[in-house]
C-alpha cells in the first residue's frame, strides 16, 4: 500500500464532521520523535530571561529581514537549556509565531546526530502546525509519496529543497528555526547544512536559531552579518542566582559562606555545569563535618576546569576490582553502544561476561546467578553521577551525564588519571560484539529448556511456543544484539578473533533446537556445513510461529526480535490464516500493532473467514492512521470498522473518530441511538453506558 | 413563443437567482492562509491555465468552500472580455428543498445563457430549449401527451400558461431538462465555458441524481465543446467520492497529513 493510499484511508475517518482539532489530535498522536529535547533539563528558576532583553536578542528578532542568531558557548555553558528555554517560551510571546526546532545529541545515537533527521523533523514541526505552507512543497511530496517510505524514505536533497523553499513562503507569521547543538551534528555534510540554513537567511524572514560550541568552521561562518551571542558573557548573572541558592545549604554562617561564593562566581568562567559539580562536591564533603577551612581548602583544590573536575571523580570509580569491572563495563556500553541502553538491558549485559580470551562455557544458570540485584543503585555507585538514569515515555535509558563526558573518556589522560578505566574504542567494540553473540547463543540457547518439555521443537505443543516468547521477552537485549551486532562487528579492526568466537558458538547450537532455528538465517555464514533446504525451511516455519505467537501475547519487543531474525511479517496462521497484525488487532496490543505497520504489515490480508485486521481489531484507530480500509465489509453481518468498535467497547477505542455513514446490512446506523454526532466525546460515553 | 418575450419567460422559469445570492456571499482575502490549500494548490493553478478541465474541491465546512467557489465565480467573469469564456453558477443551497435540483439548476443555467445572449439569440435559446423540452415530455409521457397537446392547441390560453405547462410536466424528471438544455449549448462552445457547481452535497436526498446527472452533463459537454472547465464543490462524503472518482480533486489537508506521515516515517538516508 502506497503512502498516498494509507492517507487517503487514514482520511476517510475524517469526513466532513470530523473537525480540525480531531485531525491534529490524530497527527500529534504519530509525533516525531527528537528524544534529546525531552532529556535538557529545565531552566534554573529565574534564569535565563536576560535573553529577551540582550540587545542582539532584540536586533535579530525585531528585524524584518531574515537573519540568524548563532548562541556560542563553552560546553557546560548550558546552551542546550538556553534552547530549549526558547522554545518553550517563544510562543507565550508570539502566540502565532510557527516554531520548528532540532536538537543534535551525539550520547543519543547516530540517529540524533544526522542531518536527515534534523531535516525531516523541522519539515515535520513546520508542516504539522501550518497547512499554509504545504503548497511549497506539494511538488516534491507529489513525486515521493508513492515510495514505501519506510524503504524509501524522503529523499535528504529533496528535504533540503523543501525547507529551502520555506523563505519564498508569503506568510503573515514568522517562522522560527531553532538548532541546538550543531557541533554534535554529523560532521560529514556539515558544511552543506550551514550553507542551507545561510541561504535560507537570505530570502525572507525566517529567523533562525543556532547554538554550537566554539568551532572554528561554524564560527566563521556564522559571524559577520549574523548576531553572535557568547554563554560565558552573560550567564554570570544566572550564576550567581544558582550560586546564592545552594551556598545556604552548606549550613555555615553568612559571612563565612561569602569566601566561598566569592571563589565560585570568580572561578566558573561562564560553565554553569561546572558550579553543578562544584556544588555536588561541596555537599558531599560537608555532609561527614568539617571546618570552615577545611571547606575552603577542599574547594581551591577543586579543578578549575570542567573536565580537571572529572578526573577525580573517575580516580574515585577506582574502587575494588568487582567495581572496577562492573565500571568499564558500563561505560564500553554507555560510550560504544549504537544507542542508549535502557536499564535492564545493561542490566542483561553486564551479566554476561565479554572477555574474548574466555574459554569458559557458560551455562544460563551462570547468566542468572551473575544479574544485579538493584541495578539502578549499582548504576549510580559505578557511575559516579557521570553516568545517568534518564526516563520518559515509561522507557529509562543509561547516558552519559554530559557530552563533555564522553570527550573526557575518548581521551588519552583517563589513562593517566584512572588506568583501570582506560579504554580503546577496537576493544570496547570487540567486547560489545561478543556480549551480543554470546547472550545471543547463551539466552536463546539453553531457552527451550524453559517451559518446553522437549528441545526438539518439532514436538512443541501451542503451549511451548507461548512459553518461548514469554521466555525471550525476559531477554531484552536480544533486539539490540540482533539489530547492532553487525554494527560492533564491522569496527573491530581484528575481526577474525570475532568471526572464530561466531563459528565456535554457532558449532554449539543443536540443529533442530529452538535457538538455531530461531538464529539460523544469522548463524549460516559461520556455519562449515549450510543447513539444508529441509531444515531452512523449518527454521523459517519455527520463527514465523513464533512471530505470531509474540503477536498473540502483545510482547512487541519479541516481535521485532524475530522480525530481525527473518520471521514473514504477512505470514498466516496455517489454521485460521490469522496475519500477526490480525493476532495484534484482536487481542487490543497497540504497541505491536504499530510495530506491524511500521514495519510495512499488509493491512488488506484476509484470514479465513475473510476478515481483515481492521474487522479483527480493536486498535482500528492505529490500523486506520496506517491506511486501512474502512469500507471493507464484515463478511457475517455487513459491518464496516466502526461496527467491532461499539460491538467491543473496548476503551482503547475511544480515539477513534468514526463514520456515521456506516450501517449494518439491515440498514440501522452503527451510530448509537441517542448520539446526534459521531466525535470522540460521543464514544467516551457510550463506552461508559455500557 | 409568439407573443411573448424574454423576460416574460423568465418570469414563468422563475429560477433562484444565482447571481444575488452569489453577491451576497462574504468576500474572502485571497492571501489568506486559511484558503491557500486552494489557491496556491498546483492543481488549481493547472485548472486555472488548462482550456479544458473538470477539478473537485472538498472540504468540512469550516474550510470556506462556499467563499472559494464564489470567489472563483468572480475570478473567472472578471477576465479579460476577450478571452472570457461564459461563466455558469449554480450554488446547491439556493435550492434545498425544490422537487428537482437537476431542474433549478437547468432553470439557473438558462437564465444565465439568456442573460449573456443577444436580444435575437435570446428568442432563439428559448424556443430551442422549449421545443426540445416539448418533444421530449411528448415522446417520454403518453399520459401528459393528449393534455398538453389540447392545452397547447388552444387560442385562448395564454402563452404564459402553455410554457408553465410545459416546464411542469417535464419537471418532474430534471434528466429531460438536462437534454434540453444540452441541445442548445453547443451554440455558444466558440467562446468556452466556465460552469461552477457549489455544495452538491447540498442536495441532500437527491444528492446521487443530481451527481449522476452532473456527470452526464460534463460528458456531453466533453464531446460537444472544446473549451469548458467545470469546478464543483462540496463535503468530502463517501458516497460523493464514490460518484466523483477519477475526477481531478483537491481534499482539504489530504496531502499535508500524507507529508507529515512522510516525514515521520522516512527511516532511511
Amino acid at each position: 500500500m502506497t503512502l498516498k493510499e494509507k492517507v487517503l484511508y487514514y482520511c476517510a475517518f475524517f469526513p466532513h464532521r470530523a473537525d480540525l482539532a480531531t485531525n491534529a489530535e490524530c497527527l500529534n498522536s504519530l509525533r516525531f520523535d527528537n528524544t534529546r529535547y525531552r532529556e535538557i533539563p529545565d531552566a534554573h528558576e529565574a534564569t535565563l530571561e536576560w535573553l529577551w532583553t540582550h540587545e542582539k536578542y532584540r536586533k535579530w528578532s525585531e528585524s524584518d529581514s531574515s537573519t540568524l542568531l548563532y548562541i556560542e558557548g563553552k560546553p557546560g555553558s548550558g546552551k542546550s537549556t538556553l534552547a530549549k528555554y526558547f522554545k518553550d517560551n517563544l510562543l507565550r510571546r508570539e502566540p502565532k509565531a510557527n516554531v520548528a526546532s532540532f536538537f543534535y545529541s551525539r550520547r543519543d545515537g547516530d540517529r540524533h546526530a544526522s542531518h536527515y533527521s534534523m531535516l525531516r523533523s523541522l519539515l515535520y514541526d513546520i508542516l504539522s502546525q501550518c497547512e499554509s505552507f504545504f503548497p511549497l512543497l506539494q511538488q516534491d511530496y507529489r513525486q515521493y509519496q508513492d515510495l514505501r517510505p519506510e524503504r524509501d524514505g524522503w529523499p535528504c536533497f529533496s528535504l533540503k529543497k523543501a525547507l529551502l523553499s520555506l523563505g519564498n513562503h508569503r506568510r503573515v507569521e514568522r517562522l522560527y528555526l531553532i538548532i541546538d547543538a550543531l557541533d554534535e551534528s554529523d560532521s560529514k555534510d556539515r558544511r552543506d547544512i550551514v550553507q542551507l540554513l545561510l541561504k535560507l537567511c537570505s530570502t525572507k524572514s525566517v529567523k533562525i536559531f543556532v547554538t554550537s560550541r566554539p568551532v572554528v568552521e561554524l564560527s566563521s561562518y556564522f559571524t559577520g552579518s549574523h548576531h553572535v551571542i557568547r554563554m560565558q558573557d552573560e550567564n554570570e548573572p544566572d550564576i550567581r542566582h544558582f550560586v546564592d541558592s545552594f551556598i545556604p545549604g552548606i549550613g555555615f554562617s553568612e559571612s563565612a559562606l561569602s569566601q566561598v561564593r566569592k571563589y565560585i562566581l570568580e572561578n566558573a568562567q561562564g560553565v554553569f555545569l561546572w558550579v553543578r559539580l562544584v556544588k555536588d562536591n561541596l555537599y558531599s564533603y560537608t555532609e561527614v563535618g568539617c571546618t570552615m577551612s577545611e571547606i575552603f581548602n577542599f574547594l581551591r583544590s577543586l579543578p578549575r576546569e570542567l573536565e580537571g573536575l572529572y578526573e577525580p571523580i573517575v580516580q574515585g570509580l577506582e574502587r575494588n576490582d568487582k567495581d572496577v569491572a562492573d565500571t568499564r563495563k558500563m561505560l564500553q556500553f554507555v560510550l560504544f553502544a549504537r544507542r542508549p541502553l535502557t536499564v535492564s538491558e545493561l542490566q542483561h549485559a553486564l551479566a554476561i561476561p565479554n572477555d574474548p580470551d574466555a574459554k569458559l562455557k557458560h551455562s544460563i544458570e551462570s547468566f542468572e546467578d551473575n544479574q544485579i540485584v538493584g541495578i539502578e543503585k549499582r548504576i549510580i555507585h559505578c557511575g559516579g553521577n557521570l553516568i545517568e538514569i534518564k526516563g520518559h515515555g515509561g522507557i529509562t535509558s543509561v547516558q552519559l551525564m554530559h557530552q563533555t563526558v564522553r570527550e573526557f573518556f575518548l581521551r588519552p589522560g583517563v589513562s593517566t588519571a584512572a588506568p583501570r578505566l582506560s579504554m580503546s574504542e577496537n576493544d570496547a567494540h570487540l567486547r560489545i560484539a561478543i556480549a551480543c553473540i554470546r547472550y545471543l547463543t547463551l539466552c536463546s540457547g539453553q531457552a527451550a529448556t524453559h517451559g518446553a518439555e522437549s528441545q526438539h521443537v518439532d514436538a512443541w505443543e501451542p503451549e511451548s511456543f507461548k512459553a518461548y516468547v514469554r521466555y525471550l521477552h525476559q531477554r531484552p537485549l536480544i533486539n539490540y544484539a540482533l539489530n547492532h551486532l553487525e554494527d560492533h562487528f564491522r569496527k573491530c579492526t581484528d575481526a577474525t578473533n570475532l568471526s572464530d568466537i561466531i563459528s565456535q558458538l554457532a558449532g554449539e547450537l543443536t540443529p533442530g533446537s529452538a535457538p538455531y532455528y530461531l538464529l539460523e538465517s544469522w548463524i549460516t555464514p559461520y556455519l562449515n556445513k549450510s543447513p539444508s533446504r529441509e531444515m531452512a525451511g523449518a527454521a523459517q516455519d519455527f520463527r514465523n510461529k513464533i512471530l505470531l505467537a509474540a503477536a498473540r501475547t502483545g510482547y512487541y519487543r519479541v516481535a521485532e526480535a524475530l522480525l530481525i531474525a527473518g520471521a514473514q511479517i504477512n505470514i498466516q496462521d496455517s489454521d485460521d490464516g490469522s496475519t500477526a497484525l490480525h493476532l495484534a488487532a484482536k487481542q487490543g496490543h497497540e504497541a505491536t500493532v504499530r510495530l506491524l505497520l511500521e514495519k510495512g504489515a499488509n493491512t488488506k490480508v484476509k484470514d479465513h473467514d475473510g476478515k481483515t485486521a481492521p474487522h479483527r481489531g480493536a486498535t482500528v484507530q492505529l490500523l486506520l492512521d496506517h491506511g486501512a480500509n474502512t469500507e471493507t465489509r464484515d463478511s457475517d453481518d455487513g459491518s464496516t470498522t466502526p461496527h467491532q468498535v461499539t460491538e467491543q467497547r473496548r476503551k482503547s477505542m475511544i480515539r477513534l473518530p468514526p463514520s456515521d455513514e456506516a450501517k449494518f446490512n439491515d440498514g440501522i446506523p452503527a451510530l448509537p441511538r441517542g448520539a446526534k454526532r459521531w466525535r470522540t466525546d460521543t464514544v467516551r460515553v457510550v463506552d461508559k453506558s455500557h | 413563443m409568439e407573443g411573448i418575450g424574454p423576460d416574460q419567460f423568465l418570469q414563468v422559469l422563475s429560477p433562484v437567482d444565482q447571481e444575488k445570492y452569489q453577491s451576497g456571499l462574504p468576500k474572502l482575502d485571497r492571501d489568506d492562509p486559511k484558503f491557500c490549500w486552494v489557491f496556491e494548490n498546483m492543481d488549481f493553478e493547472q485548472w486555472c491555465l488548462a482550456n479544458s478541465q473538470v477539478l473537485w474541491l472538498t472540504g468540512p465546512p469550516e474550510c470556506g468552500t462556499h467563499e472559494v467557489a464564489s470567489h472563483i465565480v468572480d475570478l473567472a467573469r472578471s477576465q479579460d472580455s476577450e478571452t472570457q469564456p461564459i461563466v455558469f453558477y449554480f450554488f446547491c443551497s439556493t435550492v434545498t428543498g425544490t422537487k428537482s435540483i437537476m431542474a433549478a439548476f437547468i432553470h439557473a443555467l438558462l437564465q444565465q445563457l439568456i442573460s449573456y445572449s443577444s436580444p435575437l439569440k435570446k428568442i432563439s435559446v428559448i424556443t430551442a430549449f422549449l421545443c426540445t423540452l416539448l418533444d421530449t415530455v411528448i415522446c417520454r409521457d403518453s399520459d401528459a401527451d393528449a393534455d398538453l397537446w389540447r392545452l397547447i392547441k388552444n387560442p385562448d390560453c395564454s402563452p404564459e400558461l402553455k410554457i408553465r405547462k410545459i416546464l411542469d410536466v417535464s419537471s418532474v424528471n430534471g434528466h429531460w431538462h438536462a437534454n434540453a438544455i444540452k441541445q442548445i449549448l453547443h451554440i455558444e462552445q466558440e467562446q468556452g465555458l466556465t460552469i461552477i457547481i457549489d455544495g452538491l452535497d447540498e442536495a441532500k436526498d437527491q444528492k446521487t441524481g443530481f451527481i449522476k446527472e452532473i456527470c452526464g452533463f460534463i460528458t456531453h459537454l466533453k464531446q460537444q465543446t472544446c473549451k469548458f472547465k467545470v469546478l464543483l464543490t462540496s463535503q468530502p462524503q463517501i458516497e460523493i467520492k464514490a460518484l466523483l472518482e477519477g475526477l481531478s480533486c483537491i481534499e482539504y489537508d489530504i496531502e499535508r497529513k500524507g507529508s507529515v506521515l512522510l516525514c515521520i516515517f522516512s527511516t532511511s538516508s
